[in-house]
């Protein structure tokens, strides 16, 4: 200080140097200022991104890891896992999931998670990329507008996912036969859908199959399209033959469902609405029965018989002359107390149309079908029976069999009755076979008499007989004794004869002398010359 | 502390050249005779230029600590790392030791380092007298640590180059490591420009004078 105080007139520098620099606003300032406008973006762009919380509930957190576990939708991250925990009844799995904001729109009411891990199934192998990634969350989004938070995710990945071109389709069927989830439906041998559900009906008495056609083909499935089960191999014996039916080697192992449109009547009927989601199909147990005619009219008739019937069994065919027109729908007896007999009760459904659908004159067909039961009528005056005839003789199967007998006795339907009765004819065989019954029982009576003879005579002629013979023994015994050649009758028998013939020598010396001497009859014997 | 009246070069109106360090006259010729350097009594601006490259430092330690630095793409998956969410991995895999080097030096020593210059430039903007000398010590070990904190950065630069093998794994830097390397480059920009001759400015004034810094001869 004390050198410089001679030079202060001049303002002190420091002073100087500091306020020149200080202007008030300095280019440096720009840099917080990007550093803060970067930072506020970050954050922002943070808190824009991130979504809502979803919870959702599984079974099991096999492969789920807090923190790690991503949500992806077309192997794209929307979320990731923050929490699991047990459920409050603990029974499940509580997974919370932190949502992107782009997901948003993908949480509705029917959206659909799972957990993708390495799975082996019908379809192939799936989820191979998680084995070394770990499991991942996956969300198959819904179509509804409702937005949702909390769902419950599925233990198995859908078979078909909501944005797959295509339509679902309902069938029942009386079981599920080999059917699985993921097994294929076919269209004329291609596979072109899959199983994507199953249920039993809420009464039990059917299952619900639910199937997803691919898009190109579903168009191919309309009102009138059947299906059968396609499994692989299906073998069936009945009153019909052996029947073999095989689709694809694939579906020999895993089962399938195949479709078809039945091929168009010859007098063009009219083409088939489209399917609705509400069509509900039939699915028949094979291709067969699949393609036959749908019977909309079915009338029930009781039949009964006195004879077994042992070989009929239900679903076996009525045939009139070769055509199918009705199955046998149930089997019974009878029993009245008081009756003599026990019959045994058919119940069959007949398909009048099947008559019809052949009849020349469609129009009067259509009139006769309004009018069946004075077909029926007319026909049973005619002759019409029912019998039951042997399809199979190797297996015994039977069938009923509608045919004239004109020589049947008359009979009548009784209409008045819940289910009518239609006349029946002992069966041919059958006859054959109780006449053959009657045959041998005559024949095991006859024995059975024979057989009573015998005994009889065993008894009473045995004895009698012994006594006989003995008598006839002792009788021969003399005889032996007096016809003996040294026996004392057979010496004085030999005497006397040798008497005899001395004195026959005699009477002929006297003959031959009387012969040449007449007069020594009354001259006597001249002495010798 | 009063009595102490140190002679200074600013007061005798001379400065050194940064550059050259010969001793010139600012007041007569604002650049250096011999280089041509410009001349300065005490770095431009040093308390503005501070607070500013250190507020930035602060702006940027929050994505820094909170984007990902690593992102390891790999058979297994993406992972993104954060510098926090590795030393949990060291710590939690045993690794006690180096989880706390990692520690030390990328999260505590960063924040440390801020909050020291922080307390330098605003006991020198207050004109504080408060332990001038290890202030001056604080200074001198900040500006030896500084470029240390950079180590996070080169062990991301390495990691990405050396782990490369297409699709089975590779490593990428993520966009935390940006910000992480820009507080680290900020807060040595704030220490550079930081002069630590205005801790001992307040001193030179005599405490009874030192109100009125205008009326200083």
């Amino acid at each position: 200080m004390t050198s410089d105080t001679p030079r202060s007139p001049t303002p002190p520098p420091t002073v100087r140097a500091v306020r020149h620099a200080r202007s008030p606003l300095s280019w440096i300032w720009l840099v917080p200022a990007v550093a803060v406008l970067l930072t506020l973006g970050l954050t922002i762009h943070a808190l824009m991104q991130r979504g809502p919380q979803i919870t959702l509930q599984f079974s099991s957190a096999e492969g789920l890891e807090a923190k790690k576990t991503k949500l992806k939708y077309k192997d794209v991250e929307i979320g990731t896992v923050s929490d699991i925990a047990l459920s409050d009844d603990r029974r499940s799995v509580k997974v919370t999931v932190a949502m992107q904001k782009q997901a948003e729109p993908l949480l509705v009411d029917d959206s659909r998670f799972w957990v993708v891990r390495p799975r082996i199934g019908t379809g192939g192998v799936s989820g191979l990329g998680t084995l070394l990634s770990g499991a991942y969350l996956a969300i198959d989004p819904g179509r509804s507008p409702q937005p949702r938070h909390t769902f419950i995710g599925l233990d198995k990945p859908p078979v078909v996912v909501n944005d797959m071109p295509g339509r679902q389709f309902l069938l029942s069927a009386r079981d599920l036969g080999s059917l699985d989830i993921g097994v294929p439906v076919y269209f004329r041998r291609i596979p072109v859908g899959r199983v994507v559900g199953y249920a039993l009906q809420q009464d039990g008495h059917g299952v619900e199959v639910r199937i997803f056609v691919d898009a190109p083909y579903d168009r191919f499935v309309n009102a009138g399209t059947r299906f059968w089960h396609a499994d692989g191999l299906n073998v069936a014996l009945d009153a019909e033959g052996l029947k073999l039916q095989m689709q694809s080697l694939v579906s020999v192992a895993v089962g399938g469902i195949a479709f078809a449109n039945p091929d168009k009547d010859s007098d063009g009927a009219d083409a088939p609405a489209q399917a609705t989601p509400e069509t509900r199909f039939e699915l028949y147990t094979d291709r067969t029965e699949a393609l036959r005619q749908p019977d909309s009219v079915v009338e029930t008739y009781r039949l009964t018989f006195d004879e077994s019937v042992r070989g009929l069994a239900i679903g076996a065919p009525v045939d009139f002359r070769g055509l199918t027109v009705g199955e046998v729908s149930r089997i019974n007896f009878d029993y009245r107390r008081g009756a003599d007999s026990i019959v045994m009760n058919a119940e069959i459904k007949l398909y009048p149309e099947r008559f019809l659908r052949r009849w020349r004159n469609r129009a009067t067909a259509s009139s006769q079908l309004a009018n069946t039961r004075a077909v029926v009528d007319d026909l049973v005056a005619k002759g019409l029976r029912a019998q039951l005839r042997t399809g199979n003789l190797l297996t015994g199967q039977r069938y009923v069999a509608l045919d004239f007998f004109p020589k049947a006795r008359a009979a009548r339907v009784d209409w008045q009755q819940p289910v009518p009765r239609l006349p029946t004819q002992p069966g041919s065989l059958d006859s054959l076979q109780e006449q053959l019954q009657t045959l041998m029982d005559g024949l095991q009576k006859t024995l059975g008499q024979a057989d009573q003879l015998i005994a009889t005579a065993d008894r009473t002629l045995l004895p009698e007989l012994t006594a006989t013979l003995k008598s006839a023994r002792d009788t021969l015994q003399r005889a032996d004794g007096v016809l003996a050649s040294d026996a004392p009758t057979q010496q004085e028998l030999r005497n006397t004869l040798r008497e005899v013939g001395r004195a026959a020598g005699a009477v002929r010396n006297l003959a031959d002398m009387l012969e040449r001497q007449p007069e020594a009859l009354i001259t006597g014997k001249k002495a010798p010359q | 502390m009063s009595q102490w009246t140190p002679f200074s070069a600013a007061r005798a109106g001379r400065a050194l050249c940064t550059t050259c360090g010969m001793l010139g006259r600012p007041v007569e010729t604002a650049h250096c005779r011999r280089c041509g350097t410009r001349l300065h009594f005490r770095k431009t601006d040093s308390i503005q230029r501070s607070w500013a490259l250190l507020l930035a430092a602060y702006a940027l330690y929050l994505p820094a600590n909170l984007l990902p630095i690593t992102e390891t793409r790999s058979i297994f998956g993406v992972q993104r790392d954060t510098i926090l969410s590795g030393v949990v991995y060291l710590w939690s895999d045993g690794s006690w030791a180096i989880a706390g080097v990692v520690f030390i030096a990328s999260i505590v020593v960063p924040l440390l380092k801020l909050f020291s210059l922080t307390l330098l430039v605003l006991s020198v903007q207050r004109r504080w007298r408060w332990q001038p000398l290890p202030r001056a010590r604080l200074y001198r070990f900040l500006e030896l640590i500084g470029r240390w904190s950079m180590l996070d950065v080169f062990v991301v630069a390495i990691l990405v180059t050396l782990v490369q093998a297409r699709s089975l794994a590779a490593v990428e830097p993520g966009s935390g490591i940006l910000a992480f390397a820009a507080v680290v480059v900020l807060s040595m920009l704030a220490t550079q420009a930081f002069d630590p001759r205005l801790i001992w400015e307040p001193l030179d004034a005599p405490v009874n004078t030192a109100p009125s810094r205008e009326n200083r001869p």
